[in-house]
């Protein structure tokens, strides 16, 4: 397969913090219509790799593609502008702010280029992909429980009709029937043509519904592969599903 | 005591606070987008009465196109500034950025002093009527502009920051810079506006102002301090707080002048903040955390 079919593609990129390098040569891509899990330990580099994507930290070496064409020297809003948004860690919901403020905002670039009635269009079908948004559609975000604001940030981000979507631990904090539920909202999103760049801790979860997945380490690629072979991995099911010696 | 008295310290309390309220409405545009405190914030409104001193006096322009021109003029200046000082030093820390608006502060009234000399200019009253008689006092029509401005402009960016895009993207990155970036917001563009609006701000106090207090080149210097008084006062960032801590001060500052002495004036609004600093220190203590959190 050539490098025009993948619809991202990183070449070992470097990013460092002051003399921290925390990303060491990190090589991944995505192919349309996937979803792809990024894994790892705290530390590992996970949201550094998707923060290098979105163009929030410049490259110390290696390349990111989109489409075939580099990311390099694009800022952020021209990133988005492409189709990539990001879904950041912890949210970050405009807590000041409706609902529908925060779900409008979503698609800020698109409202810029005029597209009202799109826009408004989305906006009914976010409130019917998240029914309890649309009950609570005039409250303030900020009074929003963790679920609600979870789906609210995934609404948020939707709203700016991405090709590729990034998620940075959108379960971390939730109940699991929440977090299932989150889940399954991100399969159903594929389904629906959207391709997923997911990033968990939870690691049992994300590979069942990944098609493939990497695992992160100290900056480092140090696994990569398809789901179930990821979970078929004794190092993998030592490190990071809890089961140990005996039981693999 | 004698009630035209207290109407009056009253009237002339609340037409200068409503000025304070209005520079304290600037400092809380460019601290709540980018956690600094803009000490220019007192040029601004110097420069908004110089010009129009200059655009009808010199350049004989009609009084209503000097009063409005200036607005114009003065958000390119915020707009330059950021620009051209504020944005190269993004990545310094939050009181270098507070000392450049120092430096700033110090470099427009120079330029001022070099363009227009020490000399106070007048403008006439924006309506050419009398006085009118309330309760003994009388109420300088020019003040009942400075309060109808002042409502106005408030009013106006209220409905700005809750009803356009551009509002709610520049509130948006002024809550969560990083969230807002990554709904294709342009932080640094927003943070330009905030500080062409608070230039904006600034120039329509200086505007309305003038014909009460003639402008000169060095009037800035006290009008931030007690603008930066009242912000503190209402709690920086929150405009109806600017409003409350405009009024506060510009009532003390009257009254305090009208019952106890004229040269205790100045005094009141620093003793006022005084107070406040240190009976809630954790309103200056803000200004270095906000930057930390995000
Ligand atoms: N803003 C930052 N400044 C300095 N070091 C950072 C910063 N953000 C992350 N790091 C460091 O970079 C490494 C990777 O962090 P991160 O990408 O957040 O990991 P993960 O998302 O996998 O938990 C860690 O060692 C972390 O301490
Ligand atoms: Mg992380």
């Amino acid at each position: 397969m050539t490098a025009a079919h993948f619809l991202l593609r990183l070449q070992s990129i470097r990013v460092c913090y002051d003399h921290l390098e925390a990303l060491k040569g990190v090589s991944l891509h995505l192919e349309a219509g996937e979803i792809v899990a990024l894994v790892g330990a705290n530390g590992a580099g996970k949201t550094t790799t998707l923060a290098a994507i979105c163009g929030l930290l410049p490259l110390r070496g290696g390349e990111i593609q989109f489409q075939g064409r580099s990311l390099a020297g694009l800022r952020p809003d021209q990133i988005v502008q492409l189709g990539i948004t990001q879904v950041p860690e912890g949210r970050m919901i405009f807590a000041e702010m409706p609902v529908v403020d925060n779900l409008r905002l979503g698609a800020y670039l698109r409202l810029r280029a005029g597209q009202r009635r799109a826009v408004a269009e989305d906006l009914e079908r976010m409130l019917d992909l998240f029914p309890i948004l649309r009950e609570r559609k005039h409250v303030l975000a900020g009074n929003l429980s963790g679920g609600e604001q979870q789906m609210l940030a995934l609404g948020r981000a939707l709203m700016a009709r991405p090709r590729l979507l990034i998620l940075d631990e959108p379960t971390i904090g939730l109940a699991p029937r929440l977090a299932s539920q989150i889940l399954h909202t991100v399969a159903e999103l594929r389904e629906q043509g959207t391709t997923i760049l997911l990033v968990e801790q939870n690691v049992l979860a994300s590979l069942q519904i990944a098609d493939r997945g990497y695992v992160l380490e100290t900056g480092r690629v140090v696994l990569q592969g398809l789901s179930e072979e990821l979970l078929r991995n004794r190092d993998v099911q030592r490190a990071y599903l809890g089961k140990d010696y005996e039981e693999v | 005591m004698e009630w035209s008295a207290l109407v009056q310290y009253v009237l002339t309390g609340i037409t200068q606070g409503a000025i304070y309220a209005l520079l304290a409405v600037g400092f809380n545009l460019v601290y709540s987008a980018t956690g600094i405190i803009n000490f220019a914030q007192g040029e601004f409104v110097m420069l908004g009465g110089m010009l129009a001193v200059t655009c009808y006096s010199f350049l004989h322009l009609p009084l209503w196109l000097s009063a409005i021109l200036p607005i114009g003029v003065v958000m390119l200046v915020g707009a330059g500034i950021h620009q051209l000082a504020i944005r190269p030093l993004r990545h310094a820390h939050l009181v270098t950025l507070i000392m450049a608006t120092v430096g700033l502060s110090v470099a427009l009234r120079g330029l001022a002093k070099v363009l227009w000399g020490a000399d106070s200019y007048p403008l006439p009253a924006f309506s050419n009527v009398d006085p009118v008689a309330l309760a003994g006092a009388s109420v300088d029509p020019q003040s009942l502009w400075v309060m109808g401005v002042a409502a106005v402009t408030g009013t106006a960016l209220t409905l700005f920051f809750r009803y356009s895009l551009t509002g709610r993207a520049m509130t948006a990155c002024a809550a969560r810079p990083l969230a807002a970036c990554l709904a294709g917001i342009r932080v640094e563009r927003m943070n330009m506006w905030a500080f062409a609006l608070a230039g904006g701000v600034g120039a329509i106090a200086g505007a309305v102002l003038a014909p009460i207090a003639l402008p000169s080149f060095d009037v800035g210097t006290s009008l931030a301090l007690k603008g930066f008084c009242a912000a503190i006062l209402g709690g920086i960032g929150n405009n109806a707080g600017a409003l409350l801590g405009g009024l506060l001060v510009g009532l003390l500052e009257s009254l305090g002048a009208g019952y106890i002495s004229s040269g205790y004036k100045d005094a009141i609004a620093f003793l006022v903040l005084l107070i406040v600093l240190v009976l809630r220190p954790q309103g200056l203590l803000n200004v270095t955390m906000r930057r930390d959190e995000s």
